[in-house]
């Protein structure tokens, strides 16, 4: 079972102890040592999921709706287009954190990010999705990471303003947001509603989140462009890859930095670049709505010496 | 009745026939006899140490002057799955002893008993018994609470929300225990247990 379902069923068994405790009399003597024993069982064996967390890549996903028939079944073509378009979002994050991605053709490295189907679950509808552990693992893996990426990105779509919303898909790629789209297309285009629990995330999306959710992804414009500016730099955060930069053209902007400048190189930045002169080349995404310019988001490419 | 066979969700039926309105027989909880559970259920060797530990347990009650009462049987012993059970779960409906009705009686005698009453971990490793007691000389209200408690607790798989059954058992001796433990013992391999 999922981490996140697992716990959320203990602390709920732990809540009912808790109440039935205090229901009962100091003469139920036998039965209080009893519920108190199971309660202390419990707490512990929270602790101790809270030690050992799955280091490998789970997600569990809930469909209701019309193409679920109560706890029997679920509609066999909407079912697999829907897991189909979830293991296509996963192999896109995947792969976008560690190379650029095309607007279209073959996902890179997919192989990489392959997740199985292990167990159907019920209420409503559902299945768990799963890495498989091909060798022990201590620290979470690539694909985990990807996976609650993934979630949190499809759980943004459910944010209730626009500017959170904006603020939580600033790293998407392009193709990323397509997939998104057509992941709610299809559930809005079935009547189906979902709910997604994956890490620490654990989202429903019902008719209105649904509806919602197709409208963001098909209106938010999503352009790139690539943005030579000059100025100073401000300085870096090496720990968290991240820049501040007063442009000449825009004033202070801050942003990330791009992977292809090395960890080594962001750390002698402060030291390099601070108050000097320089020229430096951007990634602007630009997020509009509605033909409204909501952010824009920088990532530092390069940095030289201004001329 | 019979033990019902198990499911194709490899766990007893919460009912037997066309529906659950009909004998109270042929409803969860299913009152058996302890050698219908051995003969279902002590089909390996680990099981049938699980079993012996449990007859010992119960021996070890009704030493204790716990004689009247009954006892669910639920969890991975009485399902199908593909490792061993660690222990048997079982949920003991227990009248104090006639010399132990008063609170601090029976609070003495627990702390006087770890091994049989009041530590469960070392019940589980010495019994392979998962103990846990109702106290039906307690208030009717609070024996109504823990019993709804249990039964939502044990009528469900957790994992799949299939509705399950379990297995009633009285603690008053009807069959002579002693004979099946000693049964059980030698049937294990070196008449360990």
């Amino acid at each position: 079972m999922i981490d996140k379902i697992q716990r959320d069923h203990i602390v709920a068994d732990i809540a009912a102890l808790d109440s039935l405790l205090k229901c009962i009399t100091d003469n139920d003597f036998m039965t209080r040592i009893s519920l108190e024993s199971r309660r202390d069982e419990l707490k512990e064996q929270l602790a101790r999921m809270q030690v050992n967390a799955n280091p490998m890549a789970s997600a569990a996903l809930f469909f209701g709706g019309r193409p679920v028939v109560g706890r029997r079944g679920i509609e066999s073509e909407f079912g697999a287009n829907a897991i189909e378009k979830f293991q296509e979002m996963v192999s896109l994050v995947a792969a976008s954190r560690v190379t650029d991605l095309k607007t279209s053709g073959p996902v890179p490295l997919k192989s990489n990010s392959q997740l199985h189907i292990t167990h159907v679950l019920h209420g409503s509808f559902g299945f768990q999705l799963e890495e498989i552990d091909q060798q022990g693992q201590i620290f979470d893996t690539d694909l985990k990471e990807s996976v609650d990426k993934t979630t949190e990105l499809l759980s943004a779509f459910e944010e209730p303003k626009d500017e959170s919303f904006l603020e939580a898909i600033e790293d998407i790629d392009e193709r990323v947001l397509q997939t998104v789209k057509e992941f709610f297309e299809l559930m809005a285009a079935k009547g189906a509603t979902v709910r997604i629990v994956s890490g620490e995330v654990d989202k429903t999306f019902d008719d209105a989140s649904v509806a919602l959710a197709v409208e963001r992804a098909t209106m938010t414009e999503l352009k790139e462009r690539i943005q030579p500016l000059n100025g100073l730099l401000a300085g870096v955060l090496p720990a968290h890859r991240q820049f501040e930069y007063e442009s000449i053209e825009y004033g202070l902007i801050y942003g990330k930095i791009d992977k292809q400048i090395s960890d080594e190189q962001v750390i002698n930045m402060n030291q390099t670049w601070t108050g000097r002169d320089s020229s430096a080349i951007f990634l602007v995404k630009e997020f509009s709505r509605r033909g409204k310019v909501y952010r824009q988001s920088y990532k530092m490419l390069s940095i030289q010496e201004r001329r | 009745m019979p033990i019902p066979a198990l499911t194709l969700d490899n766990c007893l039926p919460p009912f037997i026939g066309d529906g659950p309105g009909d004998s109270s027989l042929k409803m969860s909880p299913y009152v058996v006899s302890i050698s219908e559970i051995i003969n279902r259920f002590g089909t390996t060797e680990h099981r049938k140490c699980i079993l012996a530990g449990w007859l010992r347990h119960r021996k070890a009650l009704r030493n204790l002057g716990f004689t009247n009462g009954f006892q669910w049987i639920d969890g991975s012993f009485v399902e199908r799955k593909a490792t061993e059970p660690r222990d048997i779960d079982v949920v003991s409906f227990l009248y104090r002893p006639h010399e132990h009705q008063t609170v601090e009686a029976i609070s003495a005698l627990f702390a006087a008993n770890p091994d049989i009453l009041l530590n469960r971990t070392r019940i589980k490793a010495l019994h392979h018994v998962d103990f846990l007691a109702i106290d039906l000389s307690g208030s009717t209200e609070g024996v109504a609470h823990v019993t709804s408690y249990f039964t939502q607790l044990f009528s469900h798989q957790r994992e799949s929300f299939v509705w399950k059954g379990m297995l009633s058992v009285t603690l008053d001796e009807n069959e002579d225990e002693s004979e099946l433990l000693v049964q059980l013992t030698d049937s294990i391999n070196g008449g360990e247990s």
